[in-house]
């Protein structure tokens, strides 16, 4: 048992980190106030969530100007997908395992 | 085992977000009846027009006026029939705790609009070639290839509505002179059929 819970990312551990790349695996990328609706959390918690990713290399960030507004947008990088298939592959081995 | 069932947890999580945040989920099933209903009454409109200008012991003969009547008719069914769609996808969307514009929907209307636009203006064309009987079927072979389109970025369903849609606007093709009741078999019935089946199915 303990050997197949090695392969789960410690990153997508967090209910909101792995939901978040759940949706940048889906979609090209977000920008920070749509995954706030999607994932329904606050500001500040978002915030510190997408910078453990990027502190990882899950997620790429890119700051730009709407008009007025800043806007960061966020996608996942080619490791952050491995990583994030990586740990559903590990889910799966997991969930098999104690159906056996 | 609790590792498992967090495990089952979280394939369910990711399996959501995938989901919603690809897909515009928030069409409502009552959009469809209400167009459908919008359809209906036009079309019984339509058909006491062409009766009261064309049945028997009229002189029949399209003029300008006519033609814009039917225009105007048609602008006003699709300005209600989109009206009310966009009145009850608002109410599910803040039922849903979505936001209502998002990249989804966006994709959603692009892909819908391109078909659509193009199959309004060669409606336009075939009412300028006086090919009035062929208008019902061209309007349903595009909106249903519109349907079809969409059906990528929402529910898979609006894919088999879209499939009925073609099918009636063919045999409307080959049947010019019902042209009008395939047309309201098309917007109004399948609307219909359509928004209840899919009332019942995600918003019960």
């Amino acid at each position: 048992m303990k050997a197949l819970l090695d392969n789960l990312s410690k990153a997508l551990e967090s209910r909101v980190r792995l939901a978040a790349m759940s949706v940048l695996m889906v979609n090209d990328s977000m920008d920070f106030n749509s995954l706030k609706d999607l994932l329904r959390v606050t500001d500040g918690n978002l915030a510190t969530h997408m910078a453990v990713l990027e502190r990882e290399g899950y997620v790429r960030v890119q700051k730009r100007f709407v008009g007025k507004k800043p806007q960061t947008t966020y996608a996942a990088t080619r490791g952050g997908r491995a990583a994030f298939e990586e740990h559903v592959d590990a889910l799966e081995r997991l969930i098999q395992a104690g159906r056996r | 085992m609790n590792d498992i069932e967090n495990g089952l947890k979280e394939v369910a999580e990711i399996r959501s977000m995938m989901e919603r945040s690809s897909k515009f989920l928030s069409l409502s099933g009552l959009s469809g009846v209400s167009a459908g209903i919008v359809a209906l009454a036009g079309w019984a409109w339509a058909l006491s027009y062409l009766d009261s200008r064309f049945g028997p012991g009229t002189e029949g003969v399209v003029n300008h006026r006519d033609i814009l009547s039917f225009m105007l008719a048609s602008a006003l069914v699709i300005v209600a029939a989109v009206g009310a769609a966009m009145f009850f996808s608002r109410r599910l969307a803040k039922r849903r705790g979505l936001a209502l514009w998002n990249a989804t929907a966006r994709d959603t209307l692009a892909a819908l609009l391109i078909p659509l636009g193009s199959g309004g203006l060669f409606s336009l064309i075939l009412m300028r070639q006086e090919l009035y009987g062929m208008i019902p079927s061209a309007m349903l072979l595009f909106y249903g290839m519109a349907l079809v389109n969409a059906g990528k970025y929402t529910v898979h369903d609006l894919r088999l509505l879209g499939l009925c849609e073609i099918v009636l606007g063919l045999i409307a093709g080959l049947l010019p002179a019902l042209g009008l009741w395939f047309w309201a078999a098309g917007f109004g019935l399948l609307h219909v059929i359509y928004g209840v089946a899919m009332y019942r199915k995600y918003e019960k």
